[in-house]
C-alpha cells in the first residue's frame, strides 16, 4: 500500500515537494527531480529561484502561519535554466495534535491560453509605457534642438553645447529602449562563450564613466582578487549591467536629498558564481515597489520606458542565475547578480 | 509691468531645463521643481502666476501635487496647465475624480511649443 502511495506521489503532475518550516525539501516527485535534481535538504528557494532567501509574500510561509490553504503565480528556473511560469497551492500537513509541520506545495503549469492572456495584457502594459517613454525622449530631442537654434540665434556657445549634449543623450536613450524592446521580443538563448569577469567590468566602466561624469555622480569598480572567467554571453550578460548601471545613476540623478552621490560597480567569484554588484546612494526603492521593479514594466519614470530592469532579469534568469535587489528609501540600492560560472 | 512668473514641476532635468528656457525667452521669469513636494513647497513659498506640471513623477504624482494645490488656500487660485505624456484618457480620469477640479490646460508631450505658449498667454496675458 505504501508503495502505490509513493507511486501516486511521485506521478503527480506539476512539481510537488514537501517542506519543513526552514523551506528545507524533505520530499519530492519525479518531475521535480528531474527538472530541479535530488533536493537533498536543499530550500525551495534556492532550487526553485537561486535565492539566498525565502521569497516575499511565500505561501508556503503563510501555511505554516495560519495552517491554511495558500496560493499564487511564480516563475521558476529549471536547472537547465528554463523559465516555467506556475501557479501555486500549498497544503498544510498536521502531526496527530494538529500541529502544522510541514507544508506540501504542489506547483502546476499555467495552461497556454492563460499564458496568452496574460502575455496580452503585458503586451498592452508594454505599449503604453513604450509610448510614455518615447514621448519624454522626443521632448528631450525637441528640447536639445531648440537650444542649439536659439544658441546659435544668440551667439551663445554654451546654450548650444547644452543642447548637442541633450541631443546626444536622448538618442542614446531611445537606442536604449530600441534595443530592449527587441530583446523582449525575442525569446534567445544566450550564445555560450568564456567571459573575462575583468574584462566585462573595464568595458563598462568606459561606457558609463562619461553619463557618470556629466551627471556629478562619483562612479568606481572593484574587481576582487583572483577573479577569473566565467561562460555567459557576453553582449546579454554587458546589456544586463548596463541596465543596472543606468537604473542606479538615474536613482542619483533624481535624488535631490544628499550632497553627492556614488555608484560602484563589483565583481568575485566563490566556488560556483560569478557575483556582480551594483551599489548606490541614489533614491532607493520602498519594500512593495522593490518586487514589482523586476517583474512588470515597472514606470518608475526616473528613465526611460522602465524595460531595462525587466530585460535585466530576464537574461539574468536565462543564465540560470539570480538577480536581487536590496533597498531602503532615502538610503540607496545594492543589486546583486549571481550567474553560475558552469 | 512686472514679469510674469511660471513654476515648472518636472521631473526630467532635460524636459525642466527646456521648458525654463522656452518661457524666459519668451518674456517669463521662472522656477523649476523635479518633485511634487519641492514643487508644492516653491508654489507655496513664491506663489507664482502659472504653474506647469508633470503627471508621472516619483514619491509625488502630479495628481496628488494638484489635489493640494487645489486644497491650499496659498494655492488653488494658481492656474495650473498640466504637461504630460501620460495619454489623454488622463482628461476624463481628472474629471470622474470628485476630489480635484481640471486644471487650466493640458499640453501633451511631445510638446508642441506654439500651443504651450498660446496656453500659458491665454491664462496670464
Amino acid at each position: 500500500m505504501e508503495n502505490l502511495y509513493r507511486q501516486y506521489f511521485d506521478e503527480m503532475p506539476g512539481y510537488v515537494t514537501v517542506q519543513d518550516p526552514e523551506h528545507r525539501i524533505l520530499d519530492a516527485n519525479r518531475r521535480f527531480r528531474k527538472d530541479f535534481g535530488d533536493p537533498a535538504g536543499g530550500t525551495c528557494y534556492k532550487l526553485y529561484k537561486n535565492r539566498k532567501e525565502k521569497c516575499p509574500d511565500c505561501a508556503v510561509e503563510r501555511s505554516f502561519e495560519d495552517g491554511e490553504s495558500h496560493g499564487g503565480e511564480e516563475v521558476v528556473v529549471t536547472r537547465e535554466g528554463k523559465e516555467v511560469p506556475v501557479s501555486i497551492c500549498t497544503r498544510p500537513i498536521r502531526d496527530e495534535q494538529g500541529n502544522v509541520v510541514a507544508v506540501m506545495e504542489i506547483l502546476s503549469d499555467i495552461p497556454d491560453s492563460r499564458l496568452i492572456q496574460s502575455k496580452l495584457s503585458s503586451l498592452d502594459l508594454l505599449v503604453s509605457t513604450i509610448s510614455h517613454g518615447i514621448k519624454g525622449q522626443l521632448t528631450g530631442l525637441d528640447g536639445g534642438i531648440y537650444l542649439m537654434n536659439s544658441g546659435s540665434a544668440k551667439n551663445d556657445t554654451e546654450r548650444v553645447k547644452k543642447g548637442l549634449a541633450m541631443v546626444l543623450r536622448n538618442l542614446g536613450r531611445v537606442r536604449s529602449m530600441v534595443l530592449n524592446i527587441l530583446y523582449y521580443s525575442k525569446d534567445r538563448e544566450p550564445l555560450w562563450t568564456s567571459v573575462a569577469a575583468t574584462d566585462l567590468v573595464k568595458d563598462l566602466a568606459d561606457s558609463i564613466k562619461k553619463r557618470a561624469e556629466e551627471t556629478g555622480v562619483d562612479f568606481s569598480t572593484e574587481i576582487a582578487a583572483g577573479v577569473g572567467e566565467f561562460e555567459a554571453d557576453p553582449k546579454a550578460t554587458q546589456s544586463m549591467l548596463a541596465n543596472i548601471l543606468e537604473y542606479a545613476l538615474d536613482a542619483c540623478a533624481t535624488d535631490p536629498g544628499k550632497g553627492k552621490h556614488w555608484v560602484r560597480l563589483s565583481v568575485s567569484q566563490d566556488a560556483g558564481n560569478t557575483i556582480f554588484r551594483v551599489q548606490h546612494n541614489g533614491r532607493g526603492i520602498d519594500p512593495e515597489t522593490r518586487e514589482k521593479v523586476l517583474n512588470l514594466f515597472y514606470v518608475s519614470k526616473i528613465e526611460g520606458a522602465g524595460l531595462g530592469l525587466f530585460i535585466s532579469n530576464k537574461i539574468v534568469n536565462a543564465h540560470g542565475g539570480s538577480l536581487e535587489v536590496d533597498s531602503t528609501p532615502d538610503v540607496g540600492t545594492t543589486f546583486t547578480v549571481r550567474l553560475p560560472k558552469r | 509691468m512686472a514679469e510674469k512668473r511660471i513654476l515648472v514641476i518636472e521631473d526630467e532635468e532635460d524636459i525642466l531645463s527646456y521648458m525654463m528656457t522656452f518661457f524666459e525667452d519668451h518674456g517669463y521669469k521662472t522656477l523649476g521643481a523635479t518633485t511634487g513636494q519641492q514643487g508644492m513647497d516653491l508654489a507655496r513659498r513664491e506663489v507664482p502666476d502659472l504653474i506647469t506640471l508633470d503627471i508621472s513623477m516619483p514619491e509625488k504624482s502630479g495628481i496628488k501635487t494638484l489635489r493640494e494645490l487645489q486644497q491650499d488656500p496659498k494655492t488653488s487660485k494658481i492656474p495650473v496647465v498640466i504637461v504630460t505624456g501620460v495619454s489623454e484618457e488622463l482628461q476624463t480620469y481628472i474629471e470622474h475624480r470628485k476630489q480635484i477640479k481640471p486644471p487650466a490646460g493640458y499640453v501633451f508631450k511631445p510638446i508642441n511649443t506654439q500651443e504651450l505658449l498660446e496656453t500659458v498667454k491665454r491664462l496670464i496675458a
